[in-house]
C-alpha cells in the first residue's frame, strides 16, 4: 500500500486540480483578508465555501479521478497487489494532497496578514481539521459511488444528487423540522439528525469554536449548548472519522468483490 | 501449466462464459480467437484474476489462482490500453512496477532499450504517443522474466517495426520455455506466432488445437479461412 501511496501522491501533486485548490484557496483568502482584514470574518467567509464549494468539487473530482484511473486499477491488479491495498493507496493517494493543497491555500496568508493571535488560532485550527474532513469524507463519497456505479453520467448524476441532498435539501428539512415541531423539546432529535449530515456536523464543529453559531442557523445553536466542551469536540470529530471511514469500507467491500 | 476447468461466468442474462475447460500446453503459444462478445476478454480477465466467475477453478502450476497473488509474480501482461498514471514520468512507472515486484532481481530491458523508452524516460505518460505507450506496456510486460504471458492484442498501436521486434521477442521467449497466451484479431499475426488456437463463440470453446490440425480440419490454406469458416458455420446453425 506503501509504495503505491507514494507514487499516487507524486501524481496527484502535478493533477491540476491539485494546483487549482492550492491557488483557489491561496487567492481567496488573501483577497478576504484585503477586504475584511478580521481573522473571524476570513474563517466564516472560508466556512461557508467548505461546506458549500468543496464537497460539490471533492464528489466530481472523486468520481472523476476514479473512472479514468480504470485502466490503471486494471492494470495494477494484474501485478502482485492486493486489491484493498490498491483501493487504498489510491484513496488516500489522492484525498492527502487535496487536504494538503486546501491547508497550505488557507495557512499561508493567514501568516502574511493575520498576526495569528489565540483568539484567531483555534477557529483557524477547527476550520482546517473541518476543511480537511470535508475533502476525505466527500472523496470516500465520491469512490464509494464510482464503485457502484459503472456508468459514468450515471455516477456524475449520483454525486451532484447527494452533494444537493446534504449541501441543501437536508438544512431545509432540519428548518422545516424545528419549524413545525417548535412546541416540542427538539433538541436531542435535531441533534441526532444534525449527526447524520458530514456538512453540518463540520459547520457546527467549527461553529462551536468560532463562537458564531446564531449567524448559522438553528442546529448550530443547539449543538453549541451540548457540545461547547472537548467531549463535543471529540464527538463531532469521531462522527466526521466514521462519515469518511463508512463510504470507504463499503466502497472497499464492493471493490474487492467486484468484476473490473 | 494452466489448467482451466468448468469456468462460467454471467452479466445478467447474458452468458459470458460457459462451462470452459481448458489445458494450455506448457511453453506453448496459445491463440484465442473469436468474434467480439465470444468470451475471449473475459476469460483472460478470469486468468489474471479481474472478473470472479460463478464456477469452475484456475490452477496455475497446481495452485488455486483465486484469493492468490502468487502468480502474478510470474506472470507479465500486456493490455491492449495502457495503465499508467498520467501525471508519472515513464522512468517513474517503470520505478513504480519495479518496486512492486521487488521479487524479481533480474530485469529484462531489451524491449525498453530496442523501442527507444529511455529517451522517453523524463517525459509524462500523458504526453506520450499511443504507439509509444503501447511501447511501454510492452517491454514491462517482459521486464520481470515472466513464466507466463498474456498478450492482448500486442501489436494492435505499433508500426511494422516495432510489431517486428515484439513478434521476435514473443518467440525468443518462446523458445526459452515461456508459456504464452494472446488474443489478436490478425490472423496471420496469429498463424505467424500460435502452436494452438482457441476458438471461442458465445461463451464456449468450439475449438483447441493446432494450428495445422484447424486448417487442415477446414481445408483451408490460411488460418483466417479456417477462423473464417467456423465462424460462417456457426452463424448458419445459430440462423437455423
Amino acid at each position: 500500500m506503501k509504495k503505491i501511496f507514494n507514487y499516487q501522491l507524486r501524481d496527484a501533486f502535478r493533477s491540476k486540480l491539485v494546483i487549482f485548490y492550492f491557488i483557489f484557496f491561496l487567492a481567496f483568502t488573501s483577497l478576504m483578508f484585503h477586504f475584511s482584514g478580521e481573522a473571524s470574518g476570513v474563517i466564516t467567509n472560508l466556512l461557508n465555501i467548505n461546506v458549500s464549494f468543496i464537497p460539490l468539487l471533492t464528489l466530481l473530482y472523486g468520481t472523476t479521478f476514479y473512472y479514468n484511473s480504470k485502466g490503471y486499477i486494471l492494470f495494477m491488479l494484474t501485478q502482485p497487489v492486493k486489491r484493498t491495498d490498491l483501493f487504498i493507496g489510491i484513496w488516500a493517494g489522492v484525498a492527502i494532497p487535496l487536504v494538503i493543497s486546501e491547508i497550505a491555500g488557507i495557512l499561508i496568508p493567514f501568516i502574511i496578514f493575520s498576526d495569528l493571535q489565540a483568539a484567531s488560532l483555534i477557529p483557524l485550527i477547527s476550520l482546517l481539521v473541518t476543511g480537511s474532513f470535508i475533502v476525505l469524507v466527500f472523496l470516500a463519497l465520491a469512490f464509494f459511488i464510482a464503485v457502484l456505479q459503472d456508468d459514468k453520467a450515471k455516477g456524475f448524476g449520483l454525486a451532484i444528487t447527494v452533494w444537493f441532498a446534504m449541501a441543501l435539501l437536508y438544512d431545509g428539512m432540519i428548518l422545516g423540522i424545528s419549524v413545525f415541531f417548535a412546541d416540542y423539546p427538539l433538541e436531542l432529535p435535531l441533534l441526532v439528525i444534525s449527526s447524520l449530515n458530514p456538512i453540518d456536523l463540520a459547520r457546527i464543529f467549527c461553529l462551536i469554536h468560532l463562537d458564531a453559531s446564531a449567524l448559522m442557523g438553528y442546529t448550530g445553536a443547539v449543538f453549541q449548548s451540548y457540545f461547547q466542551s472537548v467531549t463535543g469536540s471529540i464527538l463531532s470529530l469521531s462522527a466526521l472519522m466514521v462519515w469518511t471511514a463508512v463510504p470507504l469500507t463499503i466502497s472497499l467491500m464492493r471493490f474487492n468483490k467486484k468484476d473490473l | 501449466m494452466i489448467k482451466i476447468a468448468g469456468l462460467a461466468k454471467n452479466y445478467k442474462k447474458l452468458r459470458a462464459l460457459d462451462d470452459v475447460s481448458i489445458e494450455l500446453r506448457e511453453g506453448a503459444v496459445t491463440a484465442i480467437v473469436g468474434p467480439n462478445g465470444s468470451g475471449k476478454t473475459t476469460l483472460l480477465k478470469s486468468i489474471l484474476g479481474l472478473v470472479i466467475p460463478e464456477n469452475g477453478s484456475i490452477d496455475i502450476n497446481g495452485k488455486s489462482i483465486f484469493n492468490n497473488n502468487d502468480f502474478k509474480k510470474i506472470t507479465g501482461y500486456l493490455p491492449q490500453y495502457h495503465g499508467f498514471p498520467s501525471n508519472l514520468t515513464v522512468k517513474e512507472s517503470v520505478d513504480l512496477l519495479k518496486h512492486l515486484r521487488s521479487d524479481a532481481k533480474e530485469h529484462d530491458l531489451e524491449l525498453y532499450y530496442r523501442f527507444g523508452l529511455p529517451e522517453h524516460e523524463r517525459k509524462q505518460i500523458k504526453h506520450l504517443s499511443g504507439g509509444t505507450l503501447q511501447k511501454l506496456s510492452a517491454a514491462i510486460a517482459f521486464m520481470f522474466k515472466p513464466q507466463f504471458l498474456i498478450l492482448d492484442e500486442p501489436t494492435a498501436s505499433l508500426d511494422p517495426w516495432a510489431a517486428d521486434i515484439l513478434k521476435e521477442k514473443v518467440r525468443e521467449e518462446n523458445r526459452n520455455g515461456v508459456t504464452v497466451l494472446l488474443t489478436s484479431h490478425i490472423m496471420p499475426e496469429v498463424e505467424e506466432l500460435a502452436d494452438e488456437v482457441i476458438f471461442m463463440l458465445e461463451g464456449k470453446v468450439r475449438f483447441h488445437g493446432g494450428v495445422d490440425a484447424l486448417k487442415t480440419e477446414h481445408d483451408s490454406p490460411t488460418l483466417e479461412k479456417a477462423v473464417a469458416g467456423i465462424m460462417g458455420r456457426e452463424f448458419k446453425l445459430c440462423t437455423a
